[in-house]
């Protein structure tokens, strides 16, 4: 979609159209759920998290001013959804501990966290390592991830430069694979020479 | 592995992987593997990285196409089972809500907006009661009004022909009752909420409230 079509499909959200909302979110929300997968707070579900955003969005639209702005917009409103459940979270952990507290004594036969993580494949461990960076990093290196979004439309969406998101990234990058490292995922072994040598 | 790194090669790099690496990015990488040929291995990782990457993110965003303003789903028991549902409903509701202020959709079945606004205040006394509530009223209840209906939640009927929603319906009526009590809090000695019965002033029988 072309930023003119963008611009309209907003506008017409804003007045009330209920397809041009539809429309809004099918195309902005692959990207708003990689927003999500950055700020989510450890056991949310992202679908859940989701849902949630598309409510919020249909309920604010109407308080968007400047449609050249959607994007950034979007964003908050999906980080401060984030953050919401965060809370919720905490709490419902708090009452969980408190409730156990009173309960049984927690079963040491039940596995660490991290014992669940060394049974992630690859993948997952890639993502849980970026999911570990702090955050100036890894929402751009998640959000990089999301096919056909630019590294202008990453810019647009956190409201920096393009230069400081390219740097950004390039550091992302090398902080990713230390940390993978770190975490012993397997790493192809240096070749003697280069190419061509 | 230990490498001093350099922000410009790291930047290369991004580039490179990223496929927006100009000819004159390939020369300064070119020219960083005559020095250090491990360069090329740096940029081999960085692009396998990329692609798990890039592969963990799409398959978790998957979750994303089922998603939407207007739309509802099922979903196992979990971390906010139930928030997706009321989403859902909430959704809805505020649609609705927000159209019918513009006056330009009624819920279906519900009745016109303007008999009685949501918005207008209801005179009464607060925490007034009867004695027995409005269904132990000495009369049958007289309708007066009923409010727009409120859509609480909505899902595909169990044998997936149509859709069931759950619709909140609200009316207004009256009932003639003996008496009137109003509660009020920590009037016994326990703190808990006692009844005063509400005296009106006589006047030429039309007592209101």
């Amino acid at each position: 979609m072309s930023d003119m079509d963008d611009r309209d499909t907003t506008q017409r959200a804003i007045a009330g159209d209920r397809f041009a909302l539809e429309t809004l979110w099918r195309d902005h929300r692959r990207w708003l759920s990689a927003v999500l997968l950055s700020h989510m707070p450890n056991g949310a579900d992202l679908e859940d998290l989701l849902q949630e955003t598309a409510m919020n969005v249909c309920r604010k639209i109407r308080d968007l001013r400047d449609p050249e702005r959607l994007r950034p917009w979007l964003r908050t409103i999906a980080i401060n959804t984030a953050i919401s459940a965060g809370r919720s979270a905490t709490l419902r952990r708090k009452v969980r501990a408190m409730e156990d507290t009173e309960l049984d004594p927690p079963d040491p036969s039940i596995g660490h966290d991290d014992e669940h993580e060394t049974a992630r494949d690859t993948l997952d461990r890639v993502l849980a390592a970026a999911q570990r960076l702090h955050p100036d990093y890894r929402e751009p290196l998640i959000l990089k991830s999301v096919r056909g979004l630019s590294q202008r439309a990453i810019a647009e969406a956190l409201d920096l430069p393009e230069t400081t998101i390219e740097t950004r990234l390039a550091r992302a990058r090398r902080m990713l694979r230390q940390l993978l490292e770190e975490k012993g995922v397997p790493v192809p072994p240096a070749p003697r020479t280069a190419p061509g040598t | 592995m230990t490498h001093t790194h350099d922000e410009n090669e790291d930047l290369l790099i991004h580039r490179a992987v990223s496929l927006n690496a100009a000819p004159t990015d390939w020369d300064s990488l070119e020219a960083m593997s005559e020095r250090d040929p491990e360069v090329w291995h740096r940029v081999a990782q960085a692009l396998r990285d990329e692609g798990e990457l890039t592969h963990a993110v799409e398959t978790r965003t998957d979750v994303a196409d089922s998603t939407g303003p207007f739309r509802s789903r099922r979903r196992g028991i979990g971390f906010g089972a139930a928030s997706g549902w009321f989403a859902a409903a909430a959704i809805a509701a505020c649609w609705f809500t927000t159209l019918m202020q513009t006056g330009s959709a009624v819920l279906p079945g519900a009745s016109r907006p303007g008999t009685v606004r949501e918005s207008d205040e209801m005179p009464g006394v607060p925490g007034l009661v009867s004695n027995g509530g409005a269904s132990h009223g000495m009369g049958a209840a007289t309708p007066v009004s009923t409010l727009p209906d409120v859509l609480l939640g909505t899902q595909r009927a169990a044998d997936g022909d149509g859709y069931e929603i759950t619709v909140m319906k609200r009316s207004v009526e009256k009932v003639r009752v003996k008496d009137l009590f109003q509660l009020q809090r920590g009037q016994d000695e326990l703190g808990n909420p006692a009844t005063l019965p509400v005296r009106f002033p006589a006047t030429n029988g039309t007592e209101k409230y």
